[in-house]
């Protein structure tokens, strides 16, 4: 697999290249992720999806700025309805909440529904350091827990994996039949693997995927129905989620369940949708509000709107650049164009790459379920990088040059004679070296013309 | 200073400006019958299988029919209303033995009545009893596309998911 | 500049194109990037009057054609299939055609002008508008994924047998034609000023 196991991210740049040698498997990537994005532009094919939208992004936006309050009231008719609600600064109090439910009953397994929220804390390494065994339970997360890699896409984690290696990891964790590579087969193979957890783990974690203040109820959606099985079996239900994950009313998630399926994968919804207020009278439930740097991107108003992420994959999807780079190449727990302005949150100086890894095409901005401005956030981001002097490497000594030449029109001219000059000059094989980004991955040195724009009007002057 | 107080004090500090609830878009005006028409289109769509119970028709023998053999391994349960757009069927847990009986079985069927039915997800959420402990909106039977887009029914849930509407009640 | 961040070295490239634009009642440009970034950035990074003054006056070509000079349509003759590349900026940015994400069909200036003249034929895309890869200093920085972007638009091209690709903006067009020599496509790229002169010669 292409998963980096082990040593430093290389940045998107290096990661992408690296991705890119096995072209034909790059082009099936992309096309797999194309896929997704024309599955998504049939579902949201109906009359109101932009007034949708626009709701989506308003009742987001209004959460933001009731958050204390709705948060609270969340709290307290959860806790009115037997709910035990947990609150985490960041990511190692998450872990510790949620090792001591797990300890205080003595739970030593775990069955697990999809949560990046948990991804993001590294949960299951914690709890596994622990002597406590975390199944995954969505087929795709299962996948890459048995090969012991991160998920590359936020909704579809294994979409990097070709059925064939699939077939030999089964066979190899799970005793398939060796050769055995139809979906259907696997697919039936994973659901009596991973029953048993399910039926009988000690503990059911889940995400969520919404929050609401207006019933303290906890949505769930998925189209296996793992996380149903876990948590309505087990008698424990924790439920772990980040703070901006809230939203006001029951009318705010009818929004946005109208819009998170059709986004995400083109279906008009999930196959199921858990709205759950209270555990079962012989079971606890537990909720972990996470903050871990949500408050601090509260707080800064040109990147609030990444608060109102939905977690739906649709600009993963869209993206040119993640479709033939892949996940990995971002090197952090969320892809893609919103992981690219998530991500220098956490660490400026790790992730100065990602928001250049970007064409700024704003496709994603035009699907995103609830219209974060990604592009802006990513303008922003680079802003900030080359304010800290960490630009990628050339960018600091390129662009000030650039911005020398261009600023006077004497120079301009001066600087395209001299072009003109070198490039008569130079043999072209020595300027498109592969020292050369231009010319190194298959493109030839642009002809410079033989006079500018300018000249050519002067000289045109006067013709009718 | 707890968890609680430094989250909610880190919130209320960063001073969001006030910004407006969201205003539901109106929906295309639909006809009433129109509704079961597009409900079942969508069900078939989404791998489910749908029916009428007219009057007068015996259940048992309706599900017979439809199940056959897989009658057996089947859970019937009762769902409150339909939605439309998107082919749910919505389920309490009041009206449950056990919550996970909606992914417990191989073949799930959810009998609703046959006028219990709405156009979009904005008027679900507001028949959607408030008071529930739990609640599903049931769409087909459970699905993954994990192993290469491959379309795989019975991931975990029911392998075939039956709506029945109920002209009886 | 300013799209890599770079807002130093940016201000005084801006503050020397504004002041040469101040006089003028219309600047048509032959590009949808500048063109976006004149009316949408423009004006807040620099935050003068005459920044304001410019983003006003400012149009795309074709923009500017079927606008300001009230000609959606130009009588000419152009007898090829035609692949249109709108460019990214000119298609989110401005708006300039429908976009597939909007659920709008291939539409704009530059389709009307296009549609409109004896013989072409315009090919329809599998992707129509997505990027061709070349994003500014994306190009450098990111040069492997910039190529095979490029690539695959050609490849886009080539499927649906246009023999011309024309586009608004030059640096697209810079990029594509780089790959298309590159890899051998017997492609003519043209800019869409360049394609209208010659059908309406």
């Amino acid at each position: 697999m292409s998963a980096p196991v082990g040593g430093a991210h290389r940045g998107h740049a290096k990661s992408a290249a690296g991705f890119l040698v096995d072209a034909e498997r790059a082009a099936w990537h992309d096309r797999s992720l194309w896929f997704m994005r024309q599955k998504r532009d049939r579902g949201t094919a109906i009359a109101e999806w932009e007034s949708l939208r626009l709701a989506g992004s308003a009742l987001k936006a209004h959460a933001m700025s009731r958050l204390a309050d709705l948060l609270e009231e969340f709290e307290r008719r959860a806790t009115a309805n037997g709910v035990v609600v947990h609150w985490a600064r960041d990511a190692a109090e998450h872990n510790a909440i949620v090792l001591g439910i797990l300890h205080a009953d003595g739970v030593t397994r775990v069955s697990k529904s999809k949560s990046m929220l948990t991804e993001e804390c590294g949960l299951n390494p914690f709890l596994e350091a622990r002597g406590i065994e975390v199944v995954d339970t969505d087929l795709g997360e299962r996948i890459v827990q048995l090969a012991k890699e991160p998920p590359s896409h936020i909704v579809i984690p294994a979409i990097h994996w070709k059925r064939e290696e699939i077939g030999a990891l089964f066979h190899r964790t799970m005793g398939t039949p060796a050769g055995e590579t139809s979906p259907d087969a696997l697919a039936a193979a994973a659901r009596v693997h991973l029953r048993d957890a399910l039926l009988n783990a000690g503990a059911g974690i889940t995400g969520a995927n919404v929050i609401v203040a207006e019933t303290g109820g906890v949505v769930v959606c998925t189209n296996e129905g793992n996380a149903d099985l876990g948590m309505h079996s087990a008698p424990i239900h924790i439920a772990c989620v980040g703070i901006e994950k809230i939203v006001a009313t029951r009318d705010d998630v009818g929004v946005l369940l109208r819009l998170l399926a059709r986004s995400g994968t083109g279906q008009p919804v999930t196959a199921y949708t858990t709205h759950v207020t209270s555990p079962r009278p012989d079971a606890a439930m537990h909720v972990v509000l996470v903050d871990n740097g949500r408050t601090r991107r509260l707080a800064d108003e040109a990147m609030r709107a990444a608060l109102h992420c939905i977690r739906c994959g649709a600009c993963l999807n869209t993206c040119p650049v993640y479709r033939r780079s892949g996940g990995y190449s971002y090197g952090h727990v969320i892809q893609g164009p919103i992981g690219a302005i998530l991500a220098p949150a956490v660490d400026l100086d790790a992730h100065r790459e990602l928001p250049f890894a970007s064409t700024l095409c704003g496709s994603c901005a035009d699907v995103c379920p609830v219209r974060i401005d990604i592009p802006a956030q990513l303008l922003a981001w680079r802003a900030r990088s080359a304010a800290a002097g960490a630009l990628p490497s050339g960018y600091s000594t390129i662009f000030p040059f650039l911005g020398w030449v261009l600023s006077r029109l004497s120079r301009f001219e001066r600087a395209a004679r001299w072009a003109r000059r070198v490039q008569k000059v130079i043999p072209s094989s020595w300027l498109s070296g592969r020292w050369n980004p231009w010319t190194r991955p298959g493109r030839t040195l642009p002809v410079i013309a033989d006079e500018t724009f300018r000249e050519w009007a002067q000289r045109e002057e006067g013709r009718p | 200073m707890s968890a609680r107080d430094d989250i909610l004090a880190a919130i209320r500090s960063a001073a969001v400006p006030p910004a407006p609830p969201a205003q539901l878009p109106s929906a295309p005006v639909q006809q009433a019958d129109g509704l079961h028409d597009e409900f079942l289109c969508v069900l078939n769509e989404v791998g489910g299988q749908g029916a009428i119970r007219a009057e007068g028709q015996p259940m048992e023998a309706l599900l017979a029919e439809r199940l056959g053999a897989a009658r057996a391994d089947a859970i019937v349960l009762r769902g409150r209303f339909a939605v439309a757009e998107n082919a749910a069927v919505y389920v309490d847990a009041a009206d449950l033995n056990a919550r996970n009986d909606i992914v417990r079985a191989e073949h799930l069927v959810v009998i609703v009545p046959f006028s219990a039915i709405v156009p979009t997800m904005h008027e679900a959420m507001r028949l959607m009893p408030a008071d529930s402990a739990c609640g599903w909106f049931l769409s087909g039977p459970s699905k993954t596309a994990d192993i290469e887009q491959s379309l795989v029914f019975g991931a975990q849930g029911s392998r075939t998911h039956h709506v029945i509407f109920d002209r009886g009640t | 500049m300013f799209n890599a961040g770079v807002v130093t070295a940016a201000r005084a490239a801006a503050d020397n194109w504004v002041r040469a634009s101040a006089p003028f009642d219309a600047i048509v440009m032959p590009s949808g990037s500048c063109t976006h970034y004149v009316r949408h950035h423009l004006p807040r990074f620099l935050g003068s009057d005459v920044a304001a003054h410019a983003a006003k006056v400012t149009f795309e070509l074709c923009e500017f054609i079927a606008g300001p000079l009230g000609q959606p349509t130009l009588a000419g003759r152009f007898p090829h299939r035609v692949a249109m590349h709108l460019g990214c900026h000119a298609q989110r940015g401005l708006r300039l055609g429908g976009s597939s994400e909007l659920h709008q069909t291939v539409s704009g200036p530059m389709h009307t002008l296009l549609t409109a003249l004896d013989g072409l034929t315009l090919v329809p895309l599998d992707r129509p508008d997505e990027c061709c890869g070349f994003g500014g200093s994306f190009a450098v920085g990111e040069a492997d994924v910039s190529v095979v972007m490029g690539r695959d638009k050609l490849a886009d091209v080539a499927a649906h047998d246009a023999g011309v690709l024309v586009s608004s903006d030059p640096s697209c067009l810079l990029h594509l034609e780089a790959v298309a020599a590159h890899h051998g496509h017997a492609l003519r790229t043209m800019h869409v000023a360049e394609l209208l002169e010659e059908a309406t010669r």
